[in-house]
């Protein structure tokens, strides 16, 4: 069921009308547990019973690591969480690739397919997967954590989140790891910031403005920019793109870029708006990523809720930056890698790791030298400072853009032969059937970024007077109402997200 | 300035100017709506043939769908049909050859429109195995879809916006481009010479391997799926014609070119169907190896028209249009 789909609309109105009769107060959650699992099961109702072993591993886990009296009873069960919870993502996603590359090591012959081997390599990759997984993981070590800070005698952050009924914590449960917004394509939720939010809703507290913007923003950005968009960074595919020329090859990766920015962005506003519609708080997954000036601050803002998680479970598990240079490179090299491989069980996700982990620690290098003998940026007059802004901007934004070619193109020979015909093809005429197409749906993405140029900011809502606030509103409404127009009038043909794949 | 929607950001959902905000972005969106409908139905918003093939697919089809045209002759098949203006051919003529698809799609929209008098040329060659363009065939027959369409023809893709402004600034270029030469330009041949000789070399090379066992049942199921949409079409009072355009003589000397046109002959057996007889004899030249350089499809086109449209056609026992030798 896709979030531009007309069943989907139904779906919606009709869980929130349910929802929200004041009869069904009591049973708000399990009304929208039984929502969520319709939602996910919609197309592949098998995909159910892996959702629902997830629930029970993760509840039943979490639960233990919460009544455990000892401290190895308590990393026992947290371990074991962890463990299946890994395993499972491992033999879904990771199955073919493995098995693969295990025949590869022992030299065996692949065919005929053995029962066991067959059945590895042909295993379906279930849909949010990777998503639910890492907030089972999430909701395991949160509770160790919190369990652990307990055992130490010091003060509480927050309050244990675990119902002391397993019967209403496995509810509670199913309802973080379904919650039908953000299943299949994230946010990454957290357990802390979930669990205390589960609680009664009433439909005169429901943020409209929230609601409203983020569903605009979130459809126009997903139906308006990347569903036509794909329409033309199709020809990026193999073998299409030989026949295209240097220019238009290049507008076409960057008009993927935007693509790429446009849909995920899009579902994530969809899934915040959504949530805010049925009372809860989704985390932000995006702040305006493509004004970065560097790697580190492009991965501050782009699918921050992967980037928090990897650093909090795993970068600073690993040591972080606190056990000397030489380790700390080696951390990010490692947490990137995984960070590729999450994405799909392909190698070119994981040259895609190491690409930006190479990118990231020899940023830290270099910056790190330049910082004791760069002049003070205040220093410097405005033009100079706009001039190092865009240049800084422009090269973060180039160097992402070359990496996600190995999303479009997961085949690494293929993204290397499109390399190579950027350098063959200068000959060839720029193709304006393409480019001007391309540069017309990047607009927005490029306007929706505009206001937060670094140099820019200072132009900001919040610091204007009254009468320009208002003028300002007065803006955005128009803008707000000619998206909306958009929507209708100019919508691309309805094409999956880009990341269910992942 | 902020564009950025967050809900970190506390908000006082009782706030009536945010609640006015709200109304005042619909109601511009709907001010917007209809005074776009109005401009689309005086005819000051110019249609659009599409820019880019998924779009030039749709608005085929939808031209065909809502404009209730009466043709003479009716051409499905894919991109290679597609290379062939309907105006070359003569009035009355409509091309459901869609780029990227096959004759397929073509066949279930005029299976579905009920058309009952009229000749319809079949497109028959490897690009039957494409399958059905659901996609395309749901948008405009999906209930709401086609209503809304058939009463609001701003929502067709004709008239999408950013394809209005595209076209303009190509037509606006275009124009400039005269201007500055001082001169009409001659016909522009739609390819590269430098990447034709290298594509085709590819092409050659790819279809002289013999067909697979699993590519040649693949065209024989396809083969039977039209076979069967075939059959409803003549119930329906249509004279089907196929036929297949002339292509590279290298090309169509290729092993697996050559087991294409058995397997086709096969199926389409000449006592049963009715196949168009190859044109004269001419060294056809192609963009890619498979679809012809506009000259030659404008040759194609006359060919067709003397052929259907100008004397009436007899039946040919020789099925094809291959040009072996």
């Amino acid at each position: 069921m896709l979030f531009n789909s007309s069943v989907f609309i139904i779906f919606v109105t009709v869980t929130f009308f349910i929802y929200y009769i004041p009869q069904f107060q009591k049973i708000q959650v399990p009304v929208l547990i039984a929502a969520s699992f319709i939602f996910y099961g919609w197309s592949s109702p098998a995909l159910l019973i892996l959702l629902l072993i997830s629930i029970l591993i993760n509840g039943i886990t979490s639960y233990k690591v919460a009544n455990a009296s000892q401290n190895r009873e308590r990393f026992f069960w947290a371990l074991s969480g962890v463990v299946a919870n890994l395993s499972i993502l491992a033999l879904f996603k990771y199955g073919a690739l493995l098995t693969n590359l295990s025949l590869k090591i022992f030299n065996a012959s692949t065919t005929p397919e053995d029962g066991l081997i067959s059945v590895l390599l042909h295993l379906p990759l279930p849909i949010g997967i990777s998503f639910y997984t890492f907030e089972g993981i999430s909701l395991v070590v949160d509770v160790f954590r919190h369990q652990n800070l307990v055992a130490a005698g010091t003060s509480l952050p927050t309050r244990s989140f675990v119902n002391t009924n397993l019967k209403n914590h496995l509810v509670n449960t199913s309802f973080f790891l379904a919650f039908f917004p953000q299943i299949l394509s994230g946010p990454i939720v957290r357990a802390n910031d979930f669990y205390d939010q589960v609680k009664p809703k009433f439909i005169q507290s429901i943020p409209w403005p929230i609601v409203f913007r983020s569903l605009v923003y979130g459809y126009f950005l997903k139906m308006v920019v990347a569903d036509n968009l794909k329409d033309y960074t199709f020809w990026i595919n193999y073998p299409y793109y030989q026949g295209l020329g240097t220019l238009t090859n290049l507008v076409l990766l960057f008009g993927y870029s935007m693509q790429i920015f446009a849909d995920f962005a899009g579902y994530s506003l969809i899934a915040i708006g959504l949530g805010a519609a049925f009372g809860y708080t989704l985390p932000e997954n995006f702040n305006f990523p493509y004004i970065s000036r560097s790697l580190s601050e492009f991965w501050r803002r782009w699918h921050i809720s992967l980037s928090t998680w990897l650093r909090d479970y795993l970068y600073i598990p690993l040591g972080g930056n606190r056990k000397g240079e030489v380790r700390t490179y080696i951390n990010l090299m490692v947490v990137m890698t995984l960070g590729g491989l999450w994405h799909g069980a392909a190698w070119s996700y994981a040259v895609w790791g190491i690409f930006h982990g190479i990118g990231l620690a020899l940023e830290r290098f270099f910056f790190g030298r330049l910082k004791s003998i760069k002049k003070s940026e205040d220093e410097l007059p405005a033009w100079k400072k706009f001039a190092i802004d865009s240049l800084q901007v422009l090269s973060v934004f180039c160097f992402v853009s070359l990496g996600w070619l190995l999303f479009k193109l997961p085949r690494f020979d293929q993204a290397m032969d499109f390399l190579v015909t950027l350098s063959r093809n200068i000959w060839i005429k720029p193709d304006f059937n393409h480019i001007l197409p391309v540069f017309i749906f990047s607009l927005p993405v490029i306007l929706y970024h505009l206001p937060h140029f670094p140099t820019l900011q200072t132009f900001q809502a919040q610091s204007l007077n009254p009468i320009k606030r208002r003028r300002w509103r007065l803006l955005e409404d128009v803008l707000m109402g000619i998206m909306l127009a958009l929507l209708i009038l100019n919508k691309g043909s309805a094409n999956e997200f880009i990341y269910f794949q992942f | 300035m902020s564009l950025s929607t967050s809900n970190s950001k506390t908000v006082s959902t009782d706030s009536t100017s945010e609640i006015r905000s709200i109304y005042r972005a619909i109601s511009i969106g709907l001010l917007l709506l209809l005074g776009y409908h109005v401009l689309v139905k005086q005819r000051v918003v110019p249609a659009t043939s599409g820019i880019n093939q998924a779009q030039s697919n749709v608005i085929k089809a939808q031209k065909y769908v809502y404009e209730n045209p009466s043709p003479k002759l009716i051409l499905v098949g894919s991109s290679l049909t597609a290379t062939i203006k309907p105006k070359d051919i003569g009035s009355h003529v409509i091309n459901l050859g869609m780029a990227g698809g096959s004759s397929q799609t073509g066949l279930e929209i005029v299976k579905k429109e009920k058309l009952k008098s009229a000749i319809l040329l079949v497109e028959i060659n490897e690009t039957i195995e494409r399958k059905l363009d659901q996609q395309l065939l749901d948008s405009i027959y999906e209930p709401v879809s086609h209503f809304s369409q058939l009463h609001f023809p701003m929502l067709r893709q004709e008239y999408k916006p950013v394809d209005v402004l595209v076209q303009a600034v190509k037509n606006r270029l275009k124009s400039a481009k005269k201007e500055e030469k001082n001169e009409p330009p001659a016909q522009a041949e739609n390819f590269n010479p430098k990447l034709r000789e290298k594509v085709l070399a590819q092409q050659i090379s790819a279809k002289m391997q013999p067909l697979s066992q699993s590519e040649r049942q693949t065209l024989k199921s396809a083969a039977k799926s039209i076979k069967t949409q075939i059959a409803e079409l003549q119930k329906q009072g249509l004279r089907i014609i196929l036929y297949d355009l002339p292509g590279e003589k290298q090309v169509k000397n290729t092993i697996e070119e050559k087991q294409i046109q058995q397997i086709m002959r096969e199926e389409f057996p000449a006592d049963t169907y009715e196949w168009l007889p190859a044109p004269a004899f001419k060294n056809w030249v192609t963009s890619d190896g498979s679809h012809l350089v506009s000259s030659d499809a404008q040759a194609y086109a006359v060919f067709l028209r003397d052929k259907l449209l100008k004397t009436p056609f007899s039946v040919s026992r020789n099925p094809g249009t291959t040009q072996l030798e």
